[in-house]
């Protein structure tokens, strides 16, 4: 049962936002918080490339945050480009960055991401 | 009343002009809040902040000829050498509006950002004057606030009117309003009007593949060089739009499949066909009746614009009004921006700069387009009589035009009004391709006074269509404007 627990290998999720508190600043893991808008052509293309990093990382959250639906939210964290992404490790901003990356800056982005 | 917030210039209407003026005003130091809300029109259609020419105007308005004249560009490119051109090509409504949306929205959170980094208070509330010094602010769910600003900036812009004599006629048409968002393509269209809107709807929709007619009262461009009028007229009718004229619509009814009966009248007979859509562009109101002007003593004309003194003070002492809801003024979006941005620094800035009014330039973005600055030749001849002026011509042909044999070789036209004593350029008009381009260098040299001998002392670049407007001999009632032979 010990060695069958060691064998499975853990993947990052991707949640549903209900509550910045709880989801963002309450988590175990470190979380990854994606602002995007439906109108942003640079966030289409990201998005996507986030969710697979976070399935191939063994310790992350991913959640995802429309700006238009959550605008009062967007503004309390002063997004001012889309996509703004973050990283929260134990309640604290770490890391964040704006735009598209190029991939191996945003594998840099993820290396630093402790795997437990 | 509880006052919520003290201001010291607070700016009701969130267009071009407010904006700018806002921005401007807290550059300098001023405390500012701005209030925007967009009331939905008739048939629901509403956007986000930055006014008529951001949401439903100038952007959308060029980005949609663009597609056009790209679509148009299919025949050339055959010509160019282009294989497998598909010349039977199909347009796609959606993909085009989702584009053309996706901009709006970027350029709507742009505005909003800038208003939060100036720290400009923005309000998406519904404003009205409750005293001369009091705004009151009302929400989408009703909620109500009071606010308190030393001076008030009215910067409310237009909506489109609608005829009157038509019962119910909000609900069977769509106007600019609704055209830039609308979820399926318009189809079958009669465009009722002979404004710029009008013709630029006209003129894209057809470009676009979309059967077009445009129901013309009179004259076309009113106010506009009527010359170059019935050119752009000419070149639209080669396009394939077809203008039904000297006629006014008497009724529209909503028929099966959502389409429209629309009957006219004509020289006096009755005509009627079916549409798909019917656009109606015959004017455009100042959007002031709901601001309760009236009890706190703002004067406005008969059609709702506000009178304003030369340096935009209302008939209240504290209450400013720029823009397209104020009479006399150009309805443009540099003119009202620039504007804006003047009176911010004479209230706040101890400047003293007013606007100027004369030869501010613009463009009819028509499928063949029209820049231009300063007299019309009608308007020339009415101040200064037919003697004092000299009138330039000439028609000329593009030279990308002369790979493809079809182009229409007497469409484009320039004409340079000048006057006899000073030999000052006092009237400039280019009908061509990339007008608002050609046209906007000229407008320095023609604030700066140009006469005709220095624009004929500059060299011009070759080979384009703008240095035509550099090497005109033709005089209109001697020459004939075009050039003979090859």
């Amino acid at each position: 049962m010990f060695r069958l627990n060691k064998l499975i290998k853990s993947f990052g999720s991707i949640q549903n936002f209900t509550n910045w508190e709880q989801d963002v600043l309450k988590a175990s893991k470190p979380v990854i918080v994606d602002f995007y808008a439906t109108w942003c052509g640079p966030c289409k293309r990201l998005t996507p490339l986030l969710e697979q990093k976070v399935k191939d990382h063994p310790n992350v959250t991913l959640i995802k945050i429309d700006i238009d639906q959550h605008e009062q939210l967007a503004n309390l964290n002063n997004i001012e480009v889309v996509p703004t992404v973050f990283l929260f490790q134990n309640g604290k901003k770490v890391n964040n960055f704006t735009g598209m990356l190029p991939p191996d800056q945003l594998n840099k982005f993820f290396d630093q991401i402790p795997k437990q | 009343m509880q006052i919520t917030q003290e201001f010291d210039f607070f700016v009701i209407g969130g267009g071009s002009g407010g904006l700018a003026a806002a921005k401007q005003a807290a550059s300098q130091g001023a405390k500012v809040g701005l209030a925007d809300f967009v009331k939905p029109s008739p048939l629901g259609t509403k956007w986000g902040l930055g006014g008529t020419c951001v949401n439903v105007g100038c952007i959308p308005k060029k980005l949609m000829h663009f597609a056009a004249l790209a679509g148009e560009l299919r025949k050339d490119q055959v010509e160019a050498g282009w294989i497998n051109t598909d010349m039977q090509g199909k347009h796609d409504w959606n993909r085009m509006t989702e584009n053309v949306r996706n901009h709006i929205k970027k350029l709507n959170f742009q505005y909003k950002n800038q208003l939060n980094n100036q720290e400009v208070k923005y309000y998406n509330k519904l404003a009205e004057l409750e005293k001369s010094n009091i705004v009151k602010l009302v929400d989408k769910d009703g909620g109500v606030e009071f606010i308190k600003s030393k001076f008030i900036l009215i910067a409310v812009g237009g909506r489109p009117s609608y005829p009157e004599d038509i019962p119910e006629i909000e609900k069977k048409v769509i106007t600019s309003d609704d055209l830039f968002w609308l979820p399926n393509n318009p189809g079958k269209t009669l465009i009722v009007g002979a404004s710029y809107v009008a013709l630029e709807c006209g003129g894209f929709l057809n470009g676009l593949g979309y059967d077009s007619s445009i129901m013309v009262r009179s004259i076309l461009l009113r106010g506009f060089d009527q010359q170059i009028a019935g050119k752009i007229e000419d070149y639209m009718v080669e396009s394939g739009v077809k203008f039904i004229n000297e006629a006014i619509p008497i009724n529209i009814e909503v028929i099966e499949n959502n389409r429209r009966l629309v009957t006219w009248k004509q020289k006096g007979v009755q005509h009627s066909d079916t549409f798909d859509t019917v656009l109606i562009a015959t004017g455009r109101k100042s959007d002031t009746s709901k601001l309760n002007l009236e009890r706190v003593g703002v004067k406005t004309n008969k059609n709702g614009k506000i009178i304003c003194t030369i340096d935009d003070r209302t008939s209240v002492s504290n209450i400013y009004a720029i823009g397209d809801c104020v009479e006399g003024r150009p309805e443009l979006t540099p003119t009202a921006i620039k504007c804006g941005q003047l009176l911010a620094n004479r209230l706040f800035g101890g400047q003293k700069k007013m606007m100027c009014y004369q030869f501010i330039p613009t463009t009819v973005f028509t499928p063949l387009e029209y820049g231009c600055i300063g007299y019309s030749e009608e308007e020339a001849i009415n101040k200064f009589t037919q003697n004092e002026i000299i009138i330039y011509h000439s028609i000329f042909k593009p030279l990308e035009w002369n790979l493809l044999e079809s182009h229409y070789a007497q469409a484009c036209m320039i004409k340079l009004i000048v006057m006899a004593s000073t030999r000052r350029v006092i009237g400039l008009h280019y009908l061509g391709p990339n007008a608002g381009e050609v046209v906007q260098g000229y407008a320095v040299a023609m604030k700066l006074g140009a006469t005709k001998e220095q624009f004929d002392a500059t060299i011009g670049i070759h080979p384009t269509c703008s240095e035509e407007i550099l090497t005109l001999t033709a005089v209109k009632g001697i020459d004939n404007p075009q050039k003979e032979g090859c």
